[in-house]
């Protein structure tokens, strides 16, 4: 194969990617991740050729950081009220979820693997964007508005490095995200429909623990660029108000980086390292409060933030 | 007579924005916000250890506050926390 081309979930017919998936020989490349799949629902194979068309995938023999397993219910739980389990290098990780959420389960359980055990990073509960090699990190706790603020930002031109986990290299503290779909939830999910008509999005599924999820794709660009890293330049702790006016409220330092550090999944265990991983970027960024009301709004004002090329 | 000090091992990073400070306990793994006042004392202790009405005259003198019992209120309050977390010791005067 030419070193140029890069085989795609796209460029892979629906029954192949059906049948790796199904014999647990897709790679996907996360970058900087790379993440064996074996999952035989038709569900997770429709999901992951919509949503992560953009995705390299790696050769079979490819070395993979995480190992990861929807496995079909056992027994009668194949055929009634069938369930899924997540298994992660083997071993399931959690309670098994009605087989309907198996593509959900999939994004919150490969979130999961990330956030406990990719500690080369400081990795925070945050949406990061990018432009002009600046990036927004927006750490925020569910129900704040941090996704869909994120899916219209990126719907206008911004490019997408995360939606749930900011990794901020301990080392260099430039931050990485791996442009995976954006998780919507309920009402959400009707929004960004209508401000962003024809976007790749899963079926909603209804009945989780976060009520009715969607994903939606994030942008063929954001994808073809995941390897460049962005220098951290704001900190948004976003708050979606109904009725709001948008604007951005600047937020001390000190009790940024206490919100920062409560949105962090490992602050606590990087001990003194993560202290000075943290402080280092507080230090470099400038922090606001941001209330909006309104998505259009949101993103006039998102375009006036200094330091920030047009 | 008793001075506070700061505790001297190295235990604590302190990172200080403006007029307060977050500290890290390498001992415990937790992290504290200080509030101006804690911070500044924490500034002043850097300096050497001063007993309490010391501590209290220099806050009075460097801060605006509305009156003496503030100073006192707001420094025995500020070093009771800063001794909670461990980062300022309470010892005799004459071992500072």
């Amino acid at each position: 194969m030419s070193a140029w081309f890069r085989l795609k979930i796209a460029d892979l017919p629906f029954n192949e990617l059906a049948r790796r998936l199904r014999d647990g020989t897709l790679l996907l490349d996360l970058h900087p991740f790379v993440v064996r799949i074996r999952a035989p629902q038709a569900a997770v194979a429709t999901a992951l050729g919509k949503l992560y068309a953009h995705f390299p995938v790696q050769e079979a023999d490819a070395f993979a950081d995480f190992h990861i397993a929807l496995r079909p219910g056992r027994g009668l739980r194949r055929w009634i009220r069938p369930q899924v389990s997540f298994e992660f290098d083997g071993k399931q990780a959690f309670k098994p979820l009605p087989e309907d959420q198996a593509y959900p389960m999939f994004e919150w359980g490969l979130n999961w693997c990330i956030a406990a055990h990719a500690h080369q990073f400081l990795i925070l509960h945050a949406a990061v964007i990018e432009r002009g090699g600046r990036a927004i990190i927006m750490p925020a706790p569910p129900g704040s508005g941090k996704s869909t603020l994120c899916a219209g930002l990126v719907s206008r031109g911004w490019r997408l490095l995360s939606d749930e986990l900011a990794l901020v290299h301990m080392e260099t503290g430039l931050v990485h995200g791996m442009a995976r779909p954006i998780n919507l939830k309920n009402r959400s999910i009707e929004v960004i429909r209508r401000f962003q008509p024809g976007a790749a999005m899963s079926d909603p599924v209804n009945d989780t623990v976060k009520g009715t999820v969607a994903l939606l794709g994030p942008p063929a660009e954001s994808v073809s660029r995941v390897r460049e890293a962005a220098l951290p330049a704001h900190i948004v702790f976003p708050r979606y108000l109904a009725d709001a006016p948008a604007a951005f409220v600047p937020a001390d330092k000190t009790h940024s980086a206490m919100r920062v550090a409560d949105e962090a999944f490992n602050y606590g265990i990087h001990g003194r390292r993560g202290f000075e991983a943290l402080t280092a970027l507080i230090d470099r960024c400038t922090c606001h409060e941001f209330a909006y009301g309104s998505l259009e709004e949101a993103i006039e004002a998102f375009e006036q933030l200094p330091g920030i090329p047009q | 007579m008793l001075a506070y000090i700061l505790e001297p091992s190295g235990r604590f990073l302190l990172h200080v924005w403006e007029e307060e400070a977050l500290v890290f306990d390498t001992c415990s793994g937790d992290t504290h916000m200080l509030d101006p006042v804690a911070t500044a004392l924490v500034g002043r202790l850097g300096e050497s250890g001063l007993d309490l009405p010391a501590l209290q005259r220099w806050l009075d003198e460097t801060f605006v506050l509305p009156d003496q019992q503030a100073a006192s209120t707001l420094a025995e309050a500020a070093l009771l926390n800063l001794r909670a977390i461990g980062l300022v010791r309470l010892v005799p005067l004459e071992d500072r």
